[in-house]
């Protein structure tokens, strides 16, 4: 039975309970390694003891409780996570926020929302289109998860191509921590550190979330699908890179691997729908079907993943894309129209692959009981890189499950600059298969240059693969930690492991070859000195044929310390990798991939804390004989947020030569180009808004 | 009748539930245990051996029997069911003895609680109405009980050649059960909900009526009022502000055709409509027993 109790702030009365029933259900999140265990008769333990506030005050009552009680504290959002974060944690003080589940207000014209954590996200959309709008961010685990579980194991939905992961939604963030409320991102104190990039991804060891303020935007008006059949993987990639860095802006672009295609029978002509059974859910429907063939159906090929896989490997090599673009209907038009030189070298499968797909994208996540009910494990890991390192990180990870597991893949999350790899798994069911695979595929990840994680977060899965990604700067993150949660109080040692040596830093770029250290083309990132004036970084780019995509007006170094991501109105990444040197003489260098889910981001906390060597940049191409195009500002052809030129001043929108199709579907009228408004402003809406 | 077996239960216990957003207890508790997996889970393990009876029943208890997880469920699981086979199989309470239909006519009023109301309608309609009195919704909650049947003929029997109207959604499920013909007040009111219309758990959508919401369970239902008094209580309340929340005007009334419904709404301090209120003249219900 609940009880409650007076709260140390005020005299509310917090609910709260010690009750079994209660405790028990806090036992496990998604975790599948739990899952696994709870199969084998084993149960993680209970927490001691679960509240549930209804407002920011009621969380600090909880967390002075703690204190007073001297008990770790685990918030707990709907507990989706696969990777342990919320799991149960003996002795612990759970603070369940699903009762904080209340939209507090919406500002249609700024496009806004203001939540509570505990929303679960499926019911922020329903709110949301009841009144025409959408945040667009559609993890699988939508019915599953709430919004403070989003910001704090930095989630990413099905539509991150167009509106961005979890991260780029999120403009402000009230924590609860013992230290006391942390302000962030558009709400940080003026003159305050904005900790906004720290919070996110701090998997409740920093404090509770206990009010957010998400970007919202209209709802598509029209939603383009379709499917395209390329003959291998390498030609898929070069596909999707190239509509990626023509400035297009998919909402989906998904790319099966070969065993992925034919299970889900991508390719093949319209027929009955393929409602994304996998392999083992097909297999465990034959045993049952057939009694005498029985569990061995599902048993054999678990207990030999090499030779399933290698059998697999001679299929054939074909694999399907999906490909979406949606919003305003003439820009979809014009942007159906631009991506389809490039992909030309695809068979065209129609719209049905992608509608099937859209109908059924929630479905994927039945898979896994049939798996475990079989007796075996199923499981994922998403990784990413930048494009130039994407093939050898899919072929080592695949090779280091598929020593233990039946592995196939997909490309879900794409950005002009790399993408993320999510692997599929199952495995026969003993803990210690589990364990290995995991061991040696998060090592093939860190060996190949991608992050260990592109969005399902750390968790005691992966503490040690992050930290070792994070380097000398896992500091930061102690030194914030210290002042925000002194006692350590906060999910203790699940996310950075305290006892973890510090991996040695890269040594400092050679000075001669600034301002820009190196380029990779593929990607299209540049490394470049951060104290280097922009005039100079431009001119060397200039002189191979690139530019700066984003337009700083000072130093990159200082330029993106004071970057806010609520001054960017349409998400864009305006730094990738950075190298920073401490006082001690230790580096650090992170940001191995477009976007990582390993532990909050720390780059610009890295940047103000030790002296910048190297920043990595996006840029793009440029050719002095095709200027951009700049049109007259016209709001009748759109909202900008929408259209996303590649940049704008309040009078003038600038589209790449190449998106003359954009242009004249909107019907802008083109004013006459000059060779320096075709490389933009020096300032734009784009840059900084300082307030620091 | 016997309880599920374990296996039964596996698709939701190894579900990373899917259909918590449905489930109005999930929604409305805000309470871990109270997702459909987590309900699952403890019968579960129950059936396993690896619990005791007690939490299981207390699981159970906490669903209302909505059907609202079955019916987003991709892979058909019957967990309504289940958990309520459970339940009854375990701590049998069979329906109570039926009372004897008092008076003449051609309609019975079905009276769930103390307000009697078979006069006013009659009244109203200008010819006799019966009466028959049950205080467990004609044996709703024993579904499935070894009883069941011969309970369903007697009802059968008892309210032959008559039509029963009723004022909320549980007898309604038991006399369609039963082959009786019945009707709704609601319907020979005419009587039609303005404003947001609360949809009563597994009961028939308002005829005409603006879109009801359909996340909101006032917590009456099935063996959660008596199993877990508290949660009943902060279900209703919840309840009430969605409700409240989603009128589309800032003077729509709240309305619900369910009676019972009403009253848990109404305890929880919601100003609500009914066709029953209606009926009695708008009154508010005097208080529970
Ligand atoms: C079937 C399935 C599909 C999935 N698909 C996706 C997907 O497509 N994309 C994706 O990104 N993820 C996916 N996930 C993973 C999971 O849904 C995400 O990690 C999600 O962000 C977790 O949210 P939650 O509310 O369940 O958080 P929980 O699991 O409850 O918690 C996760 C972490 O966040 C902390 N936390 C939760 N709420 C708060 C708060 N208010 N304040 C501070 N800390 C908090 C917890 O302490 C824990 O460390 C999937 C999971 C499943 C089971
Ligand atoms: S009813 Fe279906 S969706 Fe709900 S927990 Fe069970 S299997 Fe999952
Ligand atoms: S029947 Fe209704 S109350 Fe019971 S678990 Fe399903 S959705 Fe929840």
């Amino acid at each position: 039975m609940a009880i409650g109790y007076r709260g140390a702030m005020g005299d509310a009365s917090l609910p709260c309970s010690t009750d079994r029933l209660e405790l028990d259900a806090l036992r496990r999140d998604l975790w599948p390694r739990q899952t696994l265990a709870m199969a084998r008769g084993e149960l993680p333990p209970a927490p001691a003891e679960v509240v549930w506030p209804r407002d920011a005050g009621e969380v600090r009552a909880a967390l002075d409780r703690a204190q007073a009680t001297g008990r770790a504290v685990v918030p707990y959002g709907a507990g989706s996570g696969v990777c342990g974060a919320a799991s149960g944690r003996e002795g612990a003080l759970v603070i369940d926020l699903k009762r904080m589940n209340r939209v507090l207000e919406l500002d249609a014209e700024a496009r806004t929302v203001r939540v509570q954590p505990g929303l679960l996200g499926q019911h922020l959309e329903d709110w949301l289109a009841r009144r025409g709008l959408m945040c667009g961010h559609s993890p699988s685990s939508i019915a599953c998860s709430t919004v403070g579980g989003y910001a704090a194991a930095r989630s990413a939905g099905q539509f991150s191509s167009r509106y961005g992961v979890f991260d780029d939604m999120l403009l402000a963030a009230n924590l609860e921590a013992p230290s006391g409320t942390v302000r962030a991102g558009a709400w940080t104190p003026r003159g305050q550190e904005d900790l906004l990039p720290v919070l996110c991804g701090s998997e409740g060891a920093l404090g509770v979330f206990s009010e957010l303020l998400i970007r919202v935007v209209p709802l598509p008006e029209r939603r383009w699908l379709r499917g395209y059949a390329f003959p291998n993987l390498v030609s898929a990639w070069t596909a999707m890179r190239g509509l990626l860095q023509a400035g297009l802006w998919p909402s989906v672009i998904r790319l099966y691997d070969p065993l992925d295609t034919r299970l889900n029978r991508s390719t093949r002509p319209p027929g009955p729908a393929a409602t994304g059974r996998s392999l083992l859910s097909r297999m465990h429907a034959l045993a049952r079907r057939t009694p005498g063939l029985g569990a061995h159906l599902t048993d054999l090929p678990l207990a030999m993943p090499g030779l399933l896989n290698a059998v697999f490997g001679t299929l054939g090599s074909e694999v399907a894309l999906i490909l979406g673009f949606e919003g305003p209907e003439a820009l979809v038009a014009a942007q159906v129209e631009l991506a389809a030189p490039i992909l030309e070298a695809a068979r065209d499968l129609g719209p049905g692959p992608g509608e099937r797909w859209f109908q059924h994208r929630h479905s994927v996540s039945y898979k896994l009981a049939p798996v475990f009910l079989g007796g075996g494990f199923a499981d994922t890991m998403e990784v990413a890189a930048t494009w130039s390192r994407l093939e050898g990180l899919h072929d080592a990870v695949r090779a280091a499950i598929g020593r233990h597991g039946l592995v196939m893949a997909h490309f879900s999350h794409a950005y002009p600059e790399g993408c993320s790899i999510y692997f599929s798994f199952a495995g026969k069911g003993e803990l210690a298969t589990y364990d290995a695979l995991w061991q040696d595929a998060l090592q093939a990840a860190a060996e190949a240059g991608g992050t260990v994680t592109h969005h399902h977060g750390v968790g005691p899965l992966k503490a040690r693969a992050a930290a070792a990604e994070a380097g000398a700067a896992v500091r930061v993150w102690r030194e914030i930690k210290g002042q925000v949660d002194p006692d350590g109080r906060m999910n203790p040692g699940r996310l950075f492991p305290d006892d973890q040596p510090e991996a040695p830093g890269p040594p400092p770029p050679d000075p001669d070859l600034g301002p820009v250290f190196a380029v990779d083309e593929t990607s299209l990132l540049a490394e470049v000195d951060p104290a280097a004036p922009p005039s100079q970084v431009e001119a060397a780019l200039r002189s191979r044929g690139l530019a700066l995509r984003l337009r700083p007006d000072r130093a990159l170094g200082p330029w993106l310390v004071a970057q806010r991501r609520e001054a960017l109105d349409s998400w864009e990444c305006p730094v990738f990798a950075v190298q920073a040197r401490f006082q001690d003489g230790a580096s650090a260098r992170i940001g191995p991939a477009p976007r990582s889910a390993a532990g909050p981001d720390l780059r610009r906390a890295l940047l103000r804390r030790a002296r910048a060597e190297l920043v990595q940049v996006p840029v793009r191409r440029v050719d002095p004989d095709r200027p951009a195009l700049l049109v007259q500002a016209d709001p009748a052809a759109g909202d900008p947020r929408e259209l996303r030129p590649a940049w704008r001043t309040p009078d003038q929108w600038a589209f790449e030569p190449d998106q003359r199709a954009i242009v004249e579907a909107l019907g802008l009228s083109l004013t006459p180009a000059s060779s320096r408004r075709a490389h933009g402003p020096r300032r734009s809406p784009t840059a900084p808004r300082e307030r620091e | 009748m016997s309880p599920p077996a374990a296996a039964d239960l596996g698709p939701c216990v190894y579900c990373p539930r899917l259909c918590r957003n449905v489930c109005p207890v999930a929604v409305g508790t805000g309470r871990e245990s109270a997702s459909p997996t987590a309900m699952a889970t403890q019968v579960w393990l129950y059936l396993e051996g690896r619990t005791e009876l007690k939490l299981a029943l207390a699981a159970a208890a906490l669903c209302v029997e909505c059907g609202a997880c079955e019916a987003i469920c991709e892979v058909q699981q019957p967990l309504a069911h289940l958990l309520g086979d459970f339940r009854r199989a375990l701590s049998p309470t069979g329906p109570q003895p039926l009372a004897q239909v008092e008076g003449e006519g051609a309609l019975v009023a079905v009276e769930v609680d103390e307000r009697r109301w078979a006069e006013a309608l009659a009244a109203r309609l200008g010819k006799p109405v019966a009466r028959l009195r049950t205080e467990d919704h004609l044996g709703h909650d024993a579904t499935g009980q070894p009883a069941w049947p011969a309970h369903l003929a007697r009802l059968k029997a008892a309210l032959r050649g008559r039509t029963a109207v009723v004022s909320e959604h549980r007898s309604l499920a038991v006399l369609t059960a039963a082959g009786v013909e019945a009707a709704h007040l609601l319907d020979q009111l005419g009587w039609s909900g303005a404003g947001v219309v609360h949809q009563p758990c597994a009961g028939p959508r308002l005829p005409g009526a603006p879109p009801a919401l359909a996340l909101a369970c006032c917590g009456s239902r099935a063996a959660l009022p008596s199993a877990h008094p508290d949660l009943a209580v902060q279900l209703a309340e919840d309840c009430g502000r969605r409700l409240y929340d989603e009128r589309p005007s800032p003077e729509g009334p709240i309305c619900s055709p369910d009676s019972t419904c009403a009253r848990a709404l109404r305890e929880a301090g919601w100003t609500v409509e009914d066709p029953l209120s209606a009926l009695l003249g708008g009154a508010e219900p005097p208080a529970p027993p």
